[in-house]
């Protein structure tokens, strides 16, 4: 389980070129998004392609996708749902 | 035109004034502005998702906010950021087109807004809340004092009551960054 | 300071070569955007404005970018009589954004650098004074005429030729594509069910100058601008158009001139919903809501850098010819506060003009531009 919240944590820092951040830097539970670590709704973009290109999951409303975003533990669970 | 105070960051050191104040030998660009991050006691975790340029120049103003006192005195629109450099976005540019080229393309959102030099001029203003006059201009090597005459320009004509001017370039990893707080002499 | 002046305008567009034709195609209803098949990052089919042929005076080795801006600037010099040689005292600003972006497309950074682009033009046309390129995203082109307004003002240089161009390229297009902002038809700034924006391609031209007789024609009085950042956000306008507003009433207070006095405004107005929003908020808050206005999108599209230019230039024309042109595209009136949208052209007395530009960055500006000739 956690193999997977550690792989998106990396995902993440390449996908949105955040070089000089550490997967140990990205609690778990943090806010993603906002004042936890700052992405925004370009970034919800960036994460839809990934999960595309990753996990073969579409997201078709970006609006959707504020909310799986939420925090690690979100996303990881939304994935493990579609993977089940 | 008056100076008050100059950052300097290049070559693995940040300068005030001429003077070293920090150091720290990287393998790169990215892990030597880590360094100064943590240096400069910084925690804005939008910082990571910047590009090099906005990094490079984002750090260089806030180095330059905390060594100089006077720049809180100036009301949220009386400050005016001229930048100039050589190599524009390119850096981000060519990432950003290496996505699209490749032969599953990509096109990546979070590269592609920063596909503009002025972008660093944002993140200083949302970091700041400077909502006073931006440009920026993209020039040759050796004319960079086309930047301050740019700055000096909004000072004579009262636009700007100061100004944070200065070079702001990097391309492939060289990087170099020197802004000052400049102001109209005390009459 | 030194009165300002703006004329000799120019637009090499798919709508034509001189500002004059260009004004008129839109007068008749004409809009450069159209499919273009295939141009979408997998293949898919988007609408551009895009030149079928660039001016061609230059060996066909040349950038398309260079070829369209030499053809303007040419056009803009030929209702002058400004001399280049021996004369530092005229400058030269680009206004653009990606430049020759097809050279960096093709593997070469030299190429794609700004600088070079206007260095190459200024030798084409046997320039010699100060050359500068200004790239504040979708606001270049306005800012570039402000700075040279603010140059000429404290004599710095006596004349600035003012070019901006920026071409439809793949990676402009995949870019705005990947923030979802391409609508998937002909853009329709401010309508009540825009889609987004339509990328163009243009070149325009204006020739700033302390002295009106080296205009052929009639040229107007330049009152200057001002640009503020909304300090919100890089990429998505402020919702309470904070920057654009102050950026208005900076350039009205500097200016002195009132909101009543303003006849039109040329208003930025992509087609994203953010974004004329925003406009419309901005506009209401600086007591404008009354005001005719357009966006000249409808029909260009968004030329990016060279927005701001391009719209100037369309601005002089309606000064010439006292007509304004409607909002091209637009259905059905629909921000999230009124404003008064030009739903057809309108012949009337027009004196002054306000012109506005908002970009990526938070960037916004604003300035005037006046005839005072009758």
């Amino acid at each position: 389980m956690d193999n997977l919240n550690e792989q998106l944590k990396a995902q993440i820092i390449a996908a949105l070129n955040m070089e000089g951040l550490s997967p140990a830097d990205i609690n778990d539970d943090a806010l993603l998004f906002g004042d936890g670590l700052g992405l925004d709704s370009i970034d919800a973009l960036e994460l839809i392609v990934m999960l595309e290109q990753q996990y073969k999951i579409k997201i078709a409303n970006p609006e959707e996708g504020q909310k799986i975003f939420k925090s690690i533990n979100s996303l990881a669970d939304f994935i493990r749902s579609k993977q089940a | 035109m008056q100076t008050i105070a100059t950052i300097r960051i290049a070559n693995s050191a940040l300068y005030l004034n001429g003077q070293q104040m920090f150091a720290h030998e990287a393998e790169n660009a990215e892990v030597f502005f880590k360094a100064l991050y943590q240096y400069l006691k910084l925690e804005y975790p939008k910082f990571f998702k910047m590009d090099s340029l906005s990094k490079l120049g984002f750090l260089a103003v806030d180095a330059l906010v905390q060594h100089t006192a006077e720049i809180k005195s100036y009301a949220d629109d009386e400050i005016a950021v001229v930048f100039g450099n050589y190599a524009s976005s390119l850096d981000t540019d060519q990432k950003y087109w290496n996505g699209v080229a490749a032969a599953e393309p990509v096109a990546s959102p979070a590269l592609f807004v920063y596909t503009l030099p002025n972008i660093v001029q944002g993140e200083i203003a949302i970091r700041h809340k400077w909502y006073g006059e931006n440009m920026f201009l993209v020039l040759d090597r050796n004319n960079k004092t086309a930047v301050n005459n740019s700055a000096a320009l909004l000072l004579e004509t009262g636009k700007a009551k100061a100004c944070v001017a200065g070079w702001v370039d990097y391309l492939n990893g060289a990087y170099e960054a020197e802004v000052a707080l400049v102001r109209k002499p005390e009459e | 300071m030194a009165k300002v002046w703006i004329g000799a305008e120019n637009i090499v567009s798919p709508l034509g070569l001189t500002a004059a034709d260009n004004y008129a195609a839109c007068l008749q209803n004409h809009s450069g955007i159209a499919a273009h098949e295939g141009i979408g990052l997998n293949g898919e089919t988007l609408y551009v404005s895009r030149m079928k042929d660039v001016p061609s005076e230059l060996p066909n080795t040349t950038s398309r970018i260079l070829q369209m801006l030499y053809a303007s600037v040419k056009d803009a010099l030929r209702q002058t009589s400004l001399q280049l040689k021996n004369n530092k005292r005229v400058a030269l600003i680009l206004s653009t954004t990606k430049g020759d972006i097809e050279a960096l497309e093709q593997g070469s950074l030299e190429g794609a650098a700004l600088s070079k682009l206007v260095e190459d033009l200024s030798k084409l046309i046997g320039h010699e004074g100060e050359v500068n390129v200004l790239s504040n995203a979708c606001i270049s082109g306005a800012a570039a005429i402000i700075l040279a307004h603010d140059m000429v003002q404290t004599k710095r240089a006596d004349h600035v030729i003012v070019t901006g161009a920026d071409v439809v390229s793949r990676f402009t297009l995949t870019g705005f594509q990947s923030l979802h902002a391409i609508s998937h038809e002909a853009a329709r700034p401010f309508c009540k069910t825009r889609k987004g924006v339509s990328l163009g391609e243009a070149a325009g031209t204006v020739v700033v100058s302390n002295d009106n007789s080296i205009f052929n024609g009639e040229a107007f009085d330049l009152l200057g601008g001002s640009t503020s950042n909304d300090a919100n956000h890089i990429s998505g306008p402020s919702r309470t158009g904070e920057g654009l507003y102050r950026a208005i009433t900076k350039t009205l207070n500097r200016a002195g001139v009132s909101t009543a006095d303003i006849d039109f405004i040329s208003a930025h107005g992509t087609g994203t919903l953010y974004n004329d929003d925003m406009e419309s908020v901005a506009f209401n808050r600086a007591g404008l809501k009354d005001t005719p206005l357009n966006s000249f999108k409808g029909y260009f599209g968004h030329t990016l850098g060279a927005a701001g230019v391009l719209e100037v230039a369309l601005c002089m024309q309606t000064l010439r010819n006292n007509t304004m042109l409607k909002n091209m595209g637009m259905v059905e009136a629909g921000t999230v506060e009124q404003v008064n949208v030009l739903t057809e052209h309108i012949s009337a007395p027009v004196k002054t003009i306000l012109k506005t530009a908002s970009g990526f960055g938070g960037c916004n500006a604003a300035l005037l531009i006046q005839n005072n000739n009758a």
